[in-house]
């Protein structure tokens, strides 16, 4: 075929082609590496020289113009649809979201690493001990001996090796004193236990974190300060704080906290200084230190914060409840 | 504990101070308050009604139709308002507590006229709860006969103000037990006086009438027994009676109310014998003998603990000490003479005998706080004071027969000055602490070089060392006026505990990458529920747990897992949870092992899908634990898991954990329909395997070359052993290898399936020539000819 024949048939097929890649399989077919122009323009070595330049001229003429059109066809062709670009490719974006399934985290352990970053930024390490606990460190050591009136208070899950469910994470403090000496600065959170019936306020495991600072000269002053200063973060700037007598076997003398809430105090912790027995089976001197501790429960600061209604949901296993939760 | 104000306001005068005001000086510096009960300010409106007649309800077996007259007698039947009433106890001719329509509760409601089942009731007949005077709504308050008919409710019940003190409070102060003591603290804290206990005279000299012997001094520190004639057992006087009411107890006679009135006064309980019931005038104090049995006064048949304290005569058993009294010696109403007992029992015991009988009444609460030995004379003169007004006829035969041990010698605590102070925090004056501890009881000494106190008698339960005078002091003074102070101690970073680590790493490679979602268990198990899940009950059992369903220490969170996967599946077509908390194994040690374990499951529609997506987030644990040479390796594992569809992740020797899918058997029985894809891994294992920080490779800078290969091999030979045999053909040169497609069917022989993989080939220093590729490829067919698989060609 001759040049100008290919030209003609390339140019009438291109104006005629609908889309893309009908024009490409055209650009393929009329100038790719197979093509006859292709082949023409390899067979011109062959050709004496006198005649190689006009039939070079040629076959690179006809080139430019399969290739001119097929751009202007290409540029055509967008350019038509772009006009109705909204119509052709209308999707519908208020289908559901396509999304990986989530995941979510229990709302004890984010208000826990919530209190952890806290902490953490006042220069409180964070220490755990174990679940199972001793009567020593659990009682004893905290002041609380078998025959003391207050063993009563702690209902108590005993083991059939003797050992107990600890009743509260103060046992961690004698962990942490004899790990670390004084001074020290550190909070335990973790699960507790309490052998009793359980309902809407009441559960039989629970979350708690204790706080305990040991250094020189310290009084109930610095105490009042670190938990307006702790509860003013963990609640609302400025919220009112009153401290009053409380009685707990390992602080002497001990003290409750409350918040106004709704023009009402409410109870929210209980705290003191560390009594002398304890320092001393912490293996800390009393005459030499002092310090304060205090306790938070952490299932009561979730509740407040998540308006959660009953206690039992926490360890429900439920989804429903959790998956309202978020990740992190 | 109730306080009556009217009560307290017999020993300090708070005339001037409304009920919540003294509720809150008493919250401040002594006791929480956990509530002020005002029953008479709830009252205007309410009347003393008369119950003219009762008829059966039309429409209801368990209601009555009341009319109650509230004027004067003559009243018609149509003035008197009809009322409907639920209350077991009402009954003609009773005078009651009425409130017509438009009263206002104490709760706020108004009462209107509304129809209870048909019937329009025009008002209400009130139970103790609905006055505010008590919990018991059981039935109606029934007023005495004297009770005038329309009469303002108020005038005729005790309408004083009441403090409901937190009992956990008060559980070290047996003193705040009783009204006087209160009122002692009440005083300290509002800069009062405090009016002294009236006692009367000393004890009548002469010998006693009436034998005590103490067999057991460890469980009976001090008994004090009194004989006293003239006895006219009766109706209390008001006073008394009013008295009672107002601490929510009941009137039964003089002589009973009068015991029961110390008891609340001085904190120190009485009881009173009949002495025709004690032979020989003779009490013995002794221990339980094995299975001995007694009637108490509440009539129930009760077997002793061995060991228990007991008040016998030489025969038998008259009183289980400090608990309740017998039915065998009780006062009656031709009691003449009595015996009266005011003794101190040992607390432990106490409490304990309270304990196992379940009989925890007011005199065996105050003996479990440590009672004050030296309050059982006082209470004796208070008693016999009290006596005479009550019952004018009474007299001693003799003086009480006291046995005791010898008293403690007097404790004294001392401190250096400006001591108590420091500890505050608080510029504290010695006239201001000598004042607050001189209203407590104590007595100061004030010497050049130390401040000394005498401890009281009643405090010394509680109080041993310098630092409990610190807190009498601060509380009296009032914590309010210490200032809060910023500490100064510098803060240094720390090291962050690597179990808490661990645990959040898993927590957000679960929540957050995986999407799964976070449950808490308890750590109990039934050894029903391990049998389930095919796991060895633990020999580590609870006790003593209340609640059923709480046997072992669970030692796998797989049963807790699957159960609530069990509840998820019923309101939802899928389940994805995990837990990370630990298991307990007991162990030699004193303590048992805790090992911190990540159970998850994930139940889909899609079985076979989930197990993989499953192991996706088990890789990824693995991964942010940054283990070098973790491996999964198919092998029938724990019980639990399906036998064909199980594998172990580990390193070399160490299992880190298990996955795969539940075995169809376990499954049922915890009633899940369909597949569920569960992994546990052995967080503390994975924590201490860890890696080091990631360290980072240069990217690859030369081209590589893609060569695809699909390998025929025994359905059953794990495609994790071609990918291993096809990364060996050259480690180097072999940069990864990715499987794209498995393929079983018709155009394989029986028992065969193709897998197919990517290669990629490439050198990290250079660009591969075509010899390199050439050989790479007869490597792959070496390979592959060696282990018996053969490729496909395309």
């Amino acid at each position: 075929m001759d040049l100008q024949a290919i030209q003609d048939e390339a140019l009438a097929a291109i104006k005629s082609s609908g889309d893309e890649a009908a024009l490409q399989e055209l650009r393929v077919r009329y100038l790719g590496r197979k093509s006859e122009l292709a082949g023409a323009l390899r067979g011109l070595g062959k050709l004496p020289a006198a005649e190689r330049a006009v039939a070079g001229q040629a076959t690179n003429r006809a080139k430019q113009a399969v290739e001119a059109a097929l751009d202007a066809r290409r540029d055509e062709l967008r350019a038509a649809r772009e006009v109705g670009l909204a119509d052709h490719e209308w999707l519908d974006l208020t289908l559901p979201a396509r999304r990986p399934r989530r995941g979510h985290l229990h709302p004890i352990t984010l208000v826990e690493n919530d209190l952890e970053k806290l902490f953490w930024g006042m220069g409180y390490r964070v220490v755990e001990g174990p679940w199972i606990e001793d009567e020593f460190h659990n009682f004893d050591a905290l002041n609380i001996p078998a025959s003391h009136p207050a063993r009563d208070d702690w209902d108590t899950f005993w083991l059939s090796d003797g050992n107990l469910l600890r009743t509260h994470t103060s046992p961690v403090q004698i962990r942490a004193m004899r790990r670390f000496g004084a001074p020290l600065k550190a909070v335990f959170p973790g699960r507790v236990f309490r052998n009793e019936s359980v309902d809407a306020t009441h559960e039989a495991v629970f979350g708690q974190l204790e706080g305990l600072v040991i250094g020189r000269d310290i009084t109930p002053g610095h105490l009042f300060h670190s938990i307006n200063a702790i509860l003013g973060a963990l609640l609302e700037e400025g919220v009112r704080t009153r401290y009053r007598p409380g009685f707990f076997p390992f602080t002497e003398p001990s003290f409750e906290c409350d918040i106004m809430r709704d023009g009402r105090w409410l109870e929210l912790c209980g705290m003191g200084m560390v009594h002398p027995h304890v320092l001393r089976a912490g293996g800390i001197d009393p005459d030499e230190w002092t310090g304060f501790a205090f306790g938070l429960g952490i299932d009561r600061l979730a509740m407040m914060r998540y308006g959660i209604d009953d206690i039992r949901w926490f360890h429900s296993g439920d989804q429903r409840f959790l998956e309202q939760f978020p990740c992190a | 504990m109730r306080l009556s104000i009217p009560w307290l306001s017999q020993y300090v005068d708070l005339s001037d101070l409304g009920p919540e005001r003294i509720g809150e000086a008493y919250t401040l510096h002594v006791a929480e308050v956990d509530e002020v009960i005002e029953p008479g300010r709830g009252w205007p409106g309410v009347v003393v009604g008369r119950v003219r007649n009762v008829r059966p309800h039309p429409n209801a077996d368990r209601l009555r139709l009341v009319t109650v007259e509230v004027g004067a007698p003559k009243d018609t039947t149509e003035d008197a308002p009809e009322v409907v009433c639920g209350a077991p106890n009402v009954a003609e001719g009773q005078k009651i507590c009425f409130a017509p329509e438009g009263t206002v509760l104490p709760d706020g409601t108004r009462l209107k006229r509304r129809p209870i089942r048909g019937v329009q009731s025009g008002g209400m007949v009130l139970s103790e709860r609905e006055l505010g005077l008590s919990d018991e709504h059981e039935g109606i308050l029934v007023l005495p006969d004297s009770a005038p008919v329309g009469a303002p409710v108020r005038d005729v019940l005790p309408a004083g103000a009441v403090l409901e003190v937190d009992n956990k409070a008060i559980t070290t102060r047996p003193d705040l037990w009783g009204h006087f003591g209160a009122a002692r603290e009440l005083a300290a804290a509002l800069g009062r006086d405090l009016k002294p206990l009236e006692l009367g005279a000393a004890f009548p000299p002469g010998e006693p009438q009436l034998a005590v012997e103490v067999e057991r001094p460890d469980l009976c520190p001090r008994y004090l027994g009194w004989r006293l004639t003239g006895i006219e057992v009766g109706p209390s006087p008001d006073w008394l009676r009013r008295r009672l009411e107002e601490a929510g107890q009941r009137s039964i006679n003089n002589v009973v109310d009068l015991t029961n009135f110390i008891q609340l006064e001085c904190g120190q309980p009485l009881h009173a014998f009949d002495v025709r019931q004690i032979k020989d005038q003779r009490i013995v104090v002794r221990a339980a003998r094995p299975d001995e049995s007694v009637v108490t006064l509440d009539g129930v048949k009760r077997t002793l603990p061995e060991g228990a304290c007991l008040i016998a005569d030489p025969e038998r058993a008259v009183a289980i000490a400090g608990v309740m009294g017998l039915q065998n010696s009780e006062v009656r109403d031709d009691t003449t003479e009595i015996i009266l007992e005011v003794a101190n029992f040992e607390m432990v015991s106490v409490r304990r005998t309270a304990h196992v009988l379940d009989l925890r009444t007011d005199s065996a609460t105050r003996f479990s706080k440590g009672l004050d030995p030296e309050g059982v004379p006082l209470a004796a003169r208070r008693f016999f004071h009290l006596l005479h007004e009550v019952c004018p006829t009474a007299a001693p035969i003799g003086a009480p027969c006291d046995a005791r041990v010898p008293s403690e010698p007097a404790r004294t605590i001392s401190w250096s000055p400006g001591f108590l102070g420091e500890r505050l925090g608080l510029e504290l004056s010695a006239e201001r602490i000598d004042d607050i501890l001189g209203r407590l009881g104590y007595e100061v000494v004030r010497g050049a070089k130390r401040v000394t106190v005498t401890v009281p008698s009643w405090r010394r339960g509680d109080t041993a060392i310098p630092e409990d005078l610190v807190e009498d002091v601060g509380r009296i003074f009032g914590y309010d006026k210490i200032k809060a102070t910023p500490l100064r101690e510098p803060s240094e970073p720390h090291a962050e505990e690597p179990e808490r680590v661990a645990r959040r790493t898993v927590r957000e490679v679960l929540a957050r990458e995986s999407g799964l979602t976070e449950i808490y268990c308890y750590p109990f198990s039934t050894a029903e529920e391990c049998g389930k899940a095919g796991l060895e009950p633990s020999p580590l059992r609870l006790a003593n747990a209340e609640q059923p369903g709480l046997d072992l220490m669970s030692r796998s969170h797989v049963p807790a897992v699957l159960r609530a996967v069990a509840t998820g599946l019923k309101y939802r077509a899928e389940s994805a949870l995990f837990v990370v908390q630990p298991v307990f194994e007991s162990c030699d040690g004193k303590l048992p092992r805790e090992n911190e374990r990540v159970t998850f499951a994930l139940a889909a529609r899609d079985g076979d899908a989930a197990v993989l997506e499953l192991k996706g987030a088990v890789e990824a644990v693995v991964e942010a634990f940054r283990i070098n040479g973790a491996r999964v390796v198919q092998e029938e594992g724990p019980p639990w898991l399906h036998p064909g569809r199980s594998a172990r992740v580990g390193r070399g020797r160490e299992v880190f954990g298990w996955f795969g899918e539940i075995n169809p058997r376990v499954r049922r029985s915890f009633d899940i329909g369909g597949p569920v894809a569960i992994a546990d891994l052995d967080v503390d294992a994975l924590r201490k395997a860890a890696g080091r920080p990631v360290r980072a490779a240069p990217v690859q800078r030369y081209p590589t070359v893609p060569y695809d290969v699909a390998v025929v091999a025994d359905q059953r030979t794990p495609a994790s052993d071609v990918e291993e045999a096809l990364r060996r053909c050259d480690k180097k040169l072999v940069r990864d290898v990715v499987l794209f497609d498995v393929y079983e069917g018709d155009k394989l022989s029986m028992g065969k399936r193709s897998l197919a993989f990517t290669l990629t080939f490439g050198a990290p220093d250079r660009t591969l020539d075509p010899d390199d590729v050439l050989r790479l490829r007869a490597a792959v067919d070496k390979i592959v000819a060696k282990r018996g698989w053969r490729l496909r060609e395309s």
